[in-house]
């Protein structure tokens, strides 16, 4: 027999075509409309504020990698992806020095330690969100949205931070993502659902959370983090009203601007323990059927 | 709960447009057979010929060790020149019987009996020695096992969509084999009177048609559209079809092997071919090849043309083995065959698992597969086991939509053979 060439595998010997970075890059594209949103109201500075993010983001993630002689994984995306919701989600007046140490405090301290990609229990552009805000309380100054209605707020002002500038574009790039089957439209749902909810009939008024975008911006794309949501699709139901309660009562009743960051970050550690309970469910009545 | 999830429509879709093949090409059968005596997984025959003998068609020339062997018929009449050990198409060793080809076919005659004076046990005998293996469920489709018929089924599930992904063979069924299907069917109704009998094709308008017009006047059912475009597990199609609980009531039958049964059964007649699809981008002239047991791959080869096949897959794309010898002979039970080009296979390599929980959304059997694989590779294998990794039916689909790349199946395939 000639000197035939063939390979040997575990099947299937075929796989789809979805991969870490098209999923990454379709994120992206859905911030992208927040991010123009937010540069067009707020000037020119917000493309610096998310430039340096990204940048500061994409760097640590080069040096920390290299330390540990091991191969950078940029081309995967998610390190442009956590600086940009970093960049989203300060305020424009942000020194940009303190914006570069949050994005490297992201990567390293948030993600690289834990392990890297998809390893962080916590969301890293959150988490350094938090900590410019209480590391640097009198440089990261997040004015709010003053006195602007409801409709300026959906269609868009300055003010806030740079991602929240209006609630259209959030909704429009949330529904990209949707619709590429990216997120699981019950977390948004949830969220916002509950949300609205509640501030009709807690704050009695809906305007108050309706016309708030962070709780839009954490619906759309934070909540949805796959590393540090919930994974089990029932989980996500209990993640979702979890978040929505928290982040609902700490920027209504507790009057906290950046309530629905902290509410984040409270979701992130409940969320393997929520997990927990939506395992044993299914094994009774598979198991009878096999 | 549904309407929100818009990714659980994440379902192996039909990597390309299924061909359609509606004539067969007949591999001749060559001067040197070769018959394994293994054809089923882990289960041996002992020869019943030496050699220099002379053998005829139909003639046992293998005998199985206990029950669930069935015998190894010659499909050739010739001398049998040697009996040796070889590798066969998965790399495992395997004793085969070697038969010099004299052209003849003279057939050796084989003792008649009635069916319906049989009685049923008897009749699972007579099954048995027909030298048929079935592939319906995850353990026969590894092992493969001798078709069986149970006693007492309320539901008789007929699996006609076999091979649906990359090309159809059920065609075949209702244009060539037809009389012998329905005679298969009135057999079937005669022996269980009360069943529910139903046909499972796949959603191809020309299967469709084809067996709508060829069951109209059986009072059998046909479903073409089944919630899964692809099993691997027959029963958990039985589920589909029947409900939850209706595995033990229910037989599952391979279509292709039932005009077999209809011939051995009633008229005593043997088969000695098999039917296989041979397709993928290393193939000239794809199809369905008519191939006589005994045949070797090589010779298969040659005749659909294949050139420098990258890799060559027998079964199913997902969840087919990779075959590792291309001259050994073609067991009983492959259906397909695929030679593969470099750049139909994926070759991606692995990354960190993301947690998105896809490969959870399309498992048959609802497990968790990311967390199965954090089991594995920290080597907790009584983790694995705790959490239903054993159930696993080696489907690979969570391997096929992982967006990471990662080696989910084989880990799992790794798994189990460490507690055995």
């Amino acid at each position: 027999m000639e000197n035939r060439k063939i390979t040997v595998a575990s099947s299937p010997h075929i796989k789809s075509n979805l991969r870490v970075n098209k999923i990454m890059l379709d994120v992206i594209i859905a911030l992208i409309p927040v991010a123009a949103a937010g540069i067009y109201f707020n000037g020119i500075e917000g493309l610096f504020l998310i430039l340096t993010t990204i940048i500061g983001a994409m760097v640590s993630e080069v040096v920390f990698k290299r330390l540990l002689h091991k191969k950078h994984s940029l081309y995967d995306l998610s390190a442009v992806v956590s600086g940009m919701i970093l960049g989203l989600i300060l305020p424009v007046t942000t020194p940009l020095w303190v914006a570069a140490l949050s994005s490297v405090f992201a990567i390293i301290l948030v993600k690289e330690i834990f392990g890297g990609l998809g390893q962080n229990f916590m969301n890293p552009a959150v988490a350094a969100k938090i900590f410019a805000v209480v590391s640097y309380g009198n440089l990261v100054v997040n004015g709010g949205f003053g006195s602007a209605t409801f409709m300026e707020r959906f269609l868009g002002t300055a003010g806030g931070n740079l991602g929240e500038s209006s609630i259209l574009a959030i909704i429009v790039g949330g529904s990209y993502l949707a619709v590429k089957g990216i997120i699981r439209v019950r977390v948004p749902f949830t969220i916002i659902a509950v949300s609205l909810l509640f501030s009709q009939f807690v704050l009695g008024d809906i305007t108050i959370l309706a016309g708030n975008s962070s709780i839009y911006l954490i619906a759309f794309f934070i909540a949805n983090d796959y590393a540090s949501s919930a994974i089990t699709n029932d989980g996500k139901w209990v993640y979702a009203l979890l978040v929505a309660l928290a982040a609902s009562v700490f920027i209504g009743v507790g009057e906290n601007i950046e309530g629905a960051y902290y509410a984040i970050l409270l979701g992130n550690v409940f969320a393997p323990f929520i997990d927990t309970f939506f395992k044993g469910k299914v094994d009774m009545k598979k198991e009878a059927t096999a | 709960m549904k309407l929100f999830s818009i990714s659980k429509a994440v379902h192996v879709p039909k990597f390309k447009e299924a061909d359609h093949f509606s004539n067969i090409i007949e591999v001749d059968a060559s001067k040197n057979m070769v018959y394994s005596l293994s054809q089923q997984h882990n289960m041996k025959c002992t020869p019943t010929v030496k050699r220099g003998d002379r053998v005829l068609v139909n003639q046992v020339i293998g005998v199985g060790e206990n029950n669930s062997v069935v015998p190894v018929y010659s499909s050739v009449s010739g001398t049998v020149k040697q009996i040796a050990t070889k590798v066969d198409l998965m790399g495992n060793k395997v004793d085969v019987i070697l038969v010099e080809n004299d052209g003849l076919y003279e057939k050796e005659t084989r003792d008649a009996f009635d069916f319906k004076t049989l009685s049923f046990s008897d009749l699972k005998d007579r099954i048995k020695d027909l030298g048929l293996i079935e592939t319906q469920n995850l353990s026969n489709r590894k092992r493969g096992m001798q078709l069986s018929f149970k006693e007492n089924v309320k539901n008789i599930l007929i699996n006609a969509q076999e091979s649906g992904l990359y090309g159809q063979v059920d065609s075949y069924l209702y244009e060539k084999e037809r009389a012998d299907f329905l005679r298969g069917l009135d057999l079937l109704k005669t022996l269980y009177p009360d069943a529910d009998i139903t046909v499972l094709s796949t959603s191809d308008a020309d299967s469709v048609i084809g067996f709508t017009e060829m069951l109209k006047s059986t009072g059998v059912k046909l479903i073409s559209k089944i919630p899964t475009q692809f099993y691997h597990d027959m029963n958990l199609a039985s589920r589909d079809v029947y409900g939850d609980f209706a595995m033990k009531d229910t037989m599952v039958i391979d279509a292709f092997l039932l005009p077999a049964v209809a011939r051995g059964v009633m008229d005593n007649r043997l088969t000695h071919y098999q039917l296989l699809l041979i397709n993928g981008g290393a193939v000239e002239t794809p199809g369905i090849y008519k191939v006589m047991s005994g045949t070797t791959l090589n010779l298969v080869m040659e005749k659909a043309g294949v050139k420098d096949p990258f890799r060559i897959v027998a079964g199913n794309i997902l969840s087919g083995d990779a075959v590792f010898a291309t001259d050994a002979p073609i067991n009983r039970g492959i259906r397909e065959i695929l030679f593969l080009n470099e750049n139909e296979v994926s070759k991606e390599e692995e990354m960190n698992c993301i947690k998105c929980g896809r490969c959870a959304d399309v498992c048959p059997v609802s497990l968790r597969p990311y967390e199965l694989y954090s089991f594995v590779t920290s080597r907790e294998f009584d983790e694995f086991f705790k959490n239903r990794g054993g159930m696993c039916v080696e489907c690979g689909r969570c391997s096929y939509v992982c967006p990471s790349k990662l080696h989910l199946l084989q880990s799992f395939k790794t798994a189990k053979k460490v507690k055995r």
